[in-house]
């Protein structure tokens, strides 16, 4: 042992960091896809929009950066395109499933079954149970897990291009990808990107691109575990536990809630975009465009809405001129608002199109109130 | 070598004081919690301890979740930051080198005693609080209807069995956590002869990890912080448990246990011994 | 086995650019009682401590009991006993718990024979009646025996021991040395490392000098100290014994007188047969005071020319 102390060392050190890279490459390079056999997009797309009845079991994780700002009463539906989600899925088919939304000092979950719905909160130890059903409801977590985010956007999207991403490896399999850019020059959306487990055409990881930073999605949902077999039905049967309520709710009467409004009919067309034969029992919605370019056009009260307006300029809005009252718009990397208020009625209008297109959309409104 | 050093750990009067302060810690919230019957509304504050003043049993698990951010990783940076750079100013390491001792084996026995450590000091968290939950809190509602089961937070119902094995599991987890903490303090150890510097540096790197956890560009190396996982333990909590997290959380923490074991026997087996 | 318990051939330890020992050529025979003098930071300790494989060599090499170190280490410790710059315990231990962890941490020696090993080496060094009180209640001396009884708790054959009378009264070291003369006289090569003159000499049979980082000598004690051909009378008459030895005296001191020659015998005779009374005389012997000036001088300036070139 001469003359070694110095030299040992760095081989030590060296073998320790080369250790330690193999451990964070271990972590973070992506195994090989391996080959799926995948079909040709088109055929891919049409085996995703008709995997619903597929079972599975799984965790996914989704995050946004939709930078939306805080609007009152919708602080748990706009956290989901703020942040990062944990979501746990047991999916036994379309009327049979359970969706947990975990947090870190509790959890929220939604069963699904046969119709009804019932819903846990382990924060206020509550398990509530949805009586009848509304086609219109906010965003939960359930909407951001791949299968049904992916399933959605194709269903809106169904005639726009496809072309086929390279496989990648999701959750363990090996995943077949497409991507969708819709046609509509003023949408806000770039591409969207569906990677599927080949044979079962169940969506494994949704990512939607924004135009304002085509670098990177604005919000990415990926099952990171998934396993293809049905749920126990234990695990889908809710109960109530000791010392917890139970209470049983109407589901919310939007209908009525509208009626009480008063509000006109939606015009037929709006900034060029034709309306849609979508919630016909809703009176005053109205859906516009086709594809992933659309908006919606929710009737408010006059004092919401001024609520809103004054917020939304405070956080930053542009205010957009109208023939009569106030109006500002708020953009976001895949979202545009614009909220009028003038008088008894306010209008929020909510899309993935550019806000030039909801401020035409705002402004022959305006003029058809007058 | 590994029975010299638990037989010194469990001699050492500052080891019990870190072992009753962190007792300590659970108790104090308990007894206000009980006095005053005022908790954290659903959702703030500590995990389970709003749901605490329903059931004691579930005391342990929202004492460990009190003690996690600070208190644990303070006890284990002052005993693991001892480890080498202890003996190094006390003299004593230099003649466990001649007895002789092997370097490797010497830090092979020092990470079996933090290892002792650790796992006792969230055992012992984990029983006292298991106690004084159910002294002040009761067993829950259903208690005199004979069931005595605990609510996941899924909503179904524990059982004993069930309960007692979800938090050895948390128990096992944690203990791993704070061992990874523990082998870079050995690490640092190693590195200085001043124990306050490699406990101060124990605490840096939790400070360190615990800031970048939530910043989005910090976002590549999230998933590597030795702090990011700590919390998966909440998981083994829900029904079915949730096992995802807990397993990354495991390899992440085996990983930083794997590099600074390797790092302090990188350092210390040519290291020059002159204090 | 070797002739030497200890060789070392150009052992050099640099510390940055601090050259702590310095091509060192250590030989310390079998059996000997070897004293390493040297003022403070003359690289003594630094030597041990790469002896012991504590500190590892720049370049150079060392062999303990025939076996290199640090290569061989974990078989040359066993057989070898240190205390290195001072003892060292766990202060929050008793003594006795200190040695019975110590002698448990490392290899060899049944379990059921440690009471019986610790009770030994406390009682060779005085310590037999310790109580249960911790080490940091104990006083400078008595940790300085508790660290050489660690030393002694394996029956050593080579003792290394770093400035071992340390904070010890006159009667401790009195005894350490007649308990390191035992030692000696049973097998035990002893080298002990020292600034105090006085020490290496009243203990030691052999002597190396060291100074800034350099062995400068070693020699035996028993020929660094031989005749140096002059003879030291004292006489209460010196006028007469100068005007007699006219030509031999070389210094006068009052009623000293050193005179040339080999036999303080014949020199008597000769002064007291010319009537001049002798009280005292002897050859005159080198100190080893006088050894250690002369050589680390001559060191001091070796090192400079050596930091020229």
């Amino acid at each position: 042992m001469v003359a070694g102390g110095r030299r040992s060392l760095s081989r030590r050190a060296l073998l320790v960091g080369a250790g330690a890279a193999a451990l964070v490459a271990a972590g973070t390079v992506p195994w090989p896809a391996g080959a799926t056999g995948a079909p040709d997009p088109a055929a891919l797309r049409a085996r995703i929009r008709a995997s619903a009845a597929q079972p599975y079991t799984g965790f996914a994780e989704a995050s946004g950066r939709l930078g939306l700002p805080d609007l009152p009463q919708l602080g748990q539906a706009i956290a989901l395109f703020t942040g990062t989600t944990r979501i746990r899925v047991f999916h036994a088919g379309p009327q049979r499933w359970r969706v947990d939304e975990l947090t870190a000092a509790g959890e929220r979950d939604i069963y699904h079954l046969d119709g009804v719905e019932s819903s846990w909160d382990f924060g206020s130890q509550r398990l509530t149970r949805i009586v009848g059903t509304t086609s219109v409801r906010l965003p939960r977590a359930a909407d951001l897990l791949p299968p049904d985010l992916a399933r959605r956007i194709l269903a809106a999207a169904p005639d726009d291009p496809v072309e086929a991403l390279p496989d990648r490896r999701v959750a363990g399999r090996a995943a077949a990808g497409i991507r969708v850019t819709p046609a509509d020059p003023d949408t806000t959306v770039a591409h969207v990107d569906v990677w599927a487990d080949a044979t079962s055409g169940l969506p494994l990881r949704v990512e939607i691109t924004g135009r304002a930073d085509p670098g990177r999605p604005v919000l990415t949902s990926e099952l990171t575990s998934v396993d293809l077999t049905a749920p126990a039905d234990d695990v889908l049967v809710p109960t109530v536990p000791p010392g917890a309520t139970a209470a049983e709710v109407p589901a919310a009467d939007l209908a009525g809630a509208l009626r009480v409004l008063g509000p006109s009919a939606p015009p037929g067309e709006l900034a060029g975009r034709g309306r849609l034969p979508r919630f016909p029992d809703l009176p005053g919605i109205g859906v516009y465009g086709t594809g992933l370019g659309g908006f919606v056009l929710v009737p408010v009260t006059g004092r919401i809405a001024a609520q809103a307006v004054d917020g939304a300029a405070a956080a930053g809005g542009v205010p957009v001129t109208v023939p009569t009252g106030r109006a500002v718009a708020v953009s976001t990397p895949l979202l545009s608002v614009v909220i009028r208020a003038g008088g008894r009625r306010g209008a929020l209008l909510v899309g993935t199109v550019s806000p030039a297109v909801l401020a035409r959309a705002v402004t022959e409104l305006a003029g058809a109130a007058r | 070598m590994i029975t010299t050093e638990l037989v010194l750990m469990l001699r050492r009067r500052r080891v019990w004081l870190c072992w009753a302060l962190l007792c300590l810690l659970p108790t104090v919230v308990a007894v206000l919690l009980a006095t005053t019957r005022l908790a954290p509304p659903p959702g703030r504050g500590g995990a389970f301890l709003s749901a605490v003043l329903s059931d004691g049993q579930l005391f342990p698990a929202a004492a460990l979740a009190l003690v996690l951010p600070v208190f644990l990783p303070i006890t284990v940076a002052i005993v693991s930051g001892d480890a080498i750079a202890g003996e190094a100013s006390a003299g004593t390491l230099r003649y466990l080198l001649v007895r002789p001792v092997g370097r490797l084996r010497l830090l092979l026995a020092k990470l079996v005693s933090v290892a002792a450590f650790t796992l006792l000091a969230v055992v012992l968290v984990t029983v006292t609080s298991y106690v004084v939950g159910v002294l002040a809190f009761g067993f829950g509602p259903d208690a005199e209807l004979g069931g005595s089961g605990i609510t996941s937070l899924s909503g179904a119902t524990l059982t004993p069995l069930q309960l007692a094995g979800r938090t050895a599991g948390t128990v096992g987890y944690l203990a791993l956590c704070m061992l990874t903490l523990g082998a870079v303090g050995i690490f640092f150890s190693t590195l200085t002869d001043s124990p306050l510097a490699a406990a101060l540096g124990v605490l840096a790197v939790v400070v360190t990890s615990a800031a970048l956890q939530p910043l989005d560009a910090a976002e590549a190396v999230r998933t590597f912080l030795p702090t990011q996982h700590w919390l998966a333990w909440i998981d083994l909590f829900r029904d079915p448990p949730l096992l995802d997290a807990v397993r990354t959380g495991v390899e992440v923490q085996l990983g930083w246990i794997l590099v600074a074991f390797g790092a302090a026997w990188a350092n210390f087996t040519t290291k020059d011994v002159t204090s | 086995m070797s002739e030497s318990v200890i060789t070392t051939s150009g052992l050099t330890k640099r510390f940055g650019r601090v050259v702590a020992v310095d091509h060192v050529d250590l030989d310390v025979p079998t059996g000997v009682r070897f004293g390493l003098l040297g003022p403070n930071g003359s690289g003594k300790t630094t030597l041990v401590r790469m002896l012991l494989g504590l500190v590892h060599a720049t370049s150079g090499s060392a062999t303990v009991l025939g076996e290199p170190v640090p290569r061989r280490a974990a078989a040359v410790l066993p057989q070898v006993g240190a205390l290195v710059e001072g003892p060292a315990a766990w202060g929050h231990l008793s003594g006795r718990a200190n040695l019975r962890l110590l002698d448990a941490a490392g290899p060899g020696g049944r379990r059921r024979d440690r009471r019986r090993r610790v009770d030994e080496a406390l009682d060779r060094v005085g310590l037999a009646g310790i109580d249960r009180r911790p080490v940091k209640a104990y006083s400078l001396g008595m940790r300085q025996r508790l660290g050489i009884a660690a030393a002694l708790l394996r029956a050593p054959r080579l003792l290394l021991l770093d400035e071992p009378t340390n904070g010890l009264d006159p009667r401790g070291i009195h005894e350490m040395r007649d308990l390191l003369v035992a030692l000696n006289a049973t097998g035990t090569t002893v080298v002990l490392s020292s600034h105090l003159l006085t020490e290496v000499e009243a203990l030691c049979t052999r002597v190396g000098i060291m100074d800034a980082g350099r062995l400068v000598l070693a020699d035996d004690l028993a020929s660094l100290r031989a005749p140096t051909g002059r003879i030291r009378v004292r006489t209460p008459a010196p006028d007469a014994a100068l005007a007699l030895l006219d030509g031999r005296v070389e210094v006068r001191d009052h009623d000293l007188l050193t005179v040339r020659g080999d036999d303080p015998a014949e020199l008597n005779a000769l002064l007291v047969g010319a009537g001049v009374p002798v009280t005292a005389i002897d050859r005159e012997r080198r100190s080893l005071e006088d050894v250690v000036l002369d050589v680390t001088g001559s060191g001091n300036d070796r090192f400079e020319g050596q930091a020229r070139r």
